[in-house]
């Protein structure tokens, strides 16, 4: 890893830790939407820019404004820094939550060790073909997406036309999320 | 807000209007280039990373960061709520239209192929649609929901 791999996940790492303890409700979202600035800039890294792309879009921005009129509408800000006195700036560390988030954690983190390495040209999601001989989608889908659809972005050419059906239903459950809000709110005048 | 809430605290003043000029001329000032950088990842997504997800969401940003400035009480005075609505019914009708207007043509559900329009300029009409579908349900979301923040109709 090169040093600034290691400052950003140390720097995710971090945020995430010190998110679900500290008091500061604002300051606790803020926190959110850097970590997954953070998070963001670490998909750039891993050459997937499609996913940073959202990433920095949805979760740092959009999600953030949510969390913040959630909290506007409901509780209020709650305490903010400066009524808080430095001693008790976090909230002391729940012994079960710790042990389940931990149980939740190993074998997560388990799996990521496990892992090929970034960009290892023998690992199994990058491999042309199956165990058993056949040809992966991955391998076809880079040998074939260009020349059938005639453009170079593949993300785009299975999301669209070799899985559009998924890409439809997809787009109709935001459609429907959209319509139920109205129709919730009784401004089904709109439609 | 006519149901009493158990508001620990109230936020301070006017909480969802930026008093400072400092976000008030920055959202103002980079929000026909967050606009424009929508765009060219919706269009551009058949050649360059992006896509109409990424361009969806990105042009959406800009009505919500608005709002967080300015407030969303005026956001939603200036926005036309039809023509919000007209957004996302008017995407998914493109999209359905594609989708099923294959059949028609011929081929299968969703086949790009049979349109007399090359296939890349067939995805860039469905990526528009899709972007226009993804933006309007989160502007949506967002002014509709925060509907009733300052004593309108509560969510």
């Amino acid at each position: 890893m090169t040093p600034l791999e290691i400052a950003l996940v140390a720097f995710v790492v971090i945020g995430a830790l010190v998110l679900p303890i500290t008091r500061d409700l604002v300051g606790a979202i803020v926190t959110f939407a850097v970590l997954t600035l953070g998070t963001a800039v670490i998909w750039v890294l891993l050459a997937a820019p499609d996913v940073a792309l959202i990433e920095a879009a949805v979760g740092a921005g959009v999600i953030s404004v949510l969390f913040v009129l959630t909290v506007v509408k409901t509780t209020g800000f709650g305490e903010t820094d400066d009524e808080i006195d430095s001693d008790r700036r976090f909230r002391p560390i729940s012994l079960p939550t710790l042990a389940l988030v931990g149980a939740l954690a190993v074998p997560l983190g388990y799996a990521f060790l496990a892992l090929d390495p970034v960009g290892a040209a023998d690992a199994p999601a990058v491999s042309g073909t199956f165990p058993t001989g056949e040809q992966t989608p991955y391998d076809f889908y880079v040998q074939e997406s260009l020349e059938q659809t005639g453009f170079p972005n593949a993300v785009v050419a299975v999301l669209v036309v070799y899985r559009g059906l998924d890409t439809l239903g997809e787009l109709i459950v935001a459609f429907a999320a959209a319509v139920s809000i109205l129709i919730v709110l009784g401004r089904e005048d709109l439609l | 807000m006519s149901d009493s809430e158990p508001v620990t605290r109230e936020p301070k003043g006017e909480s969802d209007v930026s008093e400072s000029p400092v976000v008030r001329t920055a959202s103002r000032t980079v929000t026909p280039f967050v606009v424009a950088f929508g765009v060219y990842l919706t269009l551009f997504g058949t050649s360059l990373p992006g896509g109409a997800f990424q361009g969806g969401v990105v042009m959406a940003s800009v009505v919500v960061l608005v709002a967080m400035a300015f407030g969303f009480a005026p956001t939603q005075k200036w926005l036309d709520e039809r023509a919000l609505a007209g957004l996302f019914v008017l995407g998914a009708a493109i999209f359905g239209a594609v989708a099923f207007g294959a059949v028609a043509l011929g081929g299968d559900v969703l086949e790009l192929f049979v349109f007399p329009l090359s296939v890349e300029n067939m995805v860039k009409l469905v990526e528009v649609a899709i972007a226009a579908l993804v933006a309007g349900v989160i502007i949506g979301l967002y002014v509709w929901l925060a509907d009733g923040i300052h004593g309108g109709k509560s969510a």
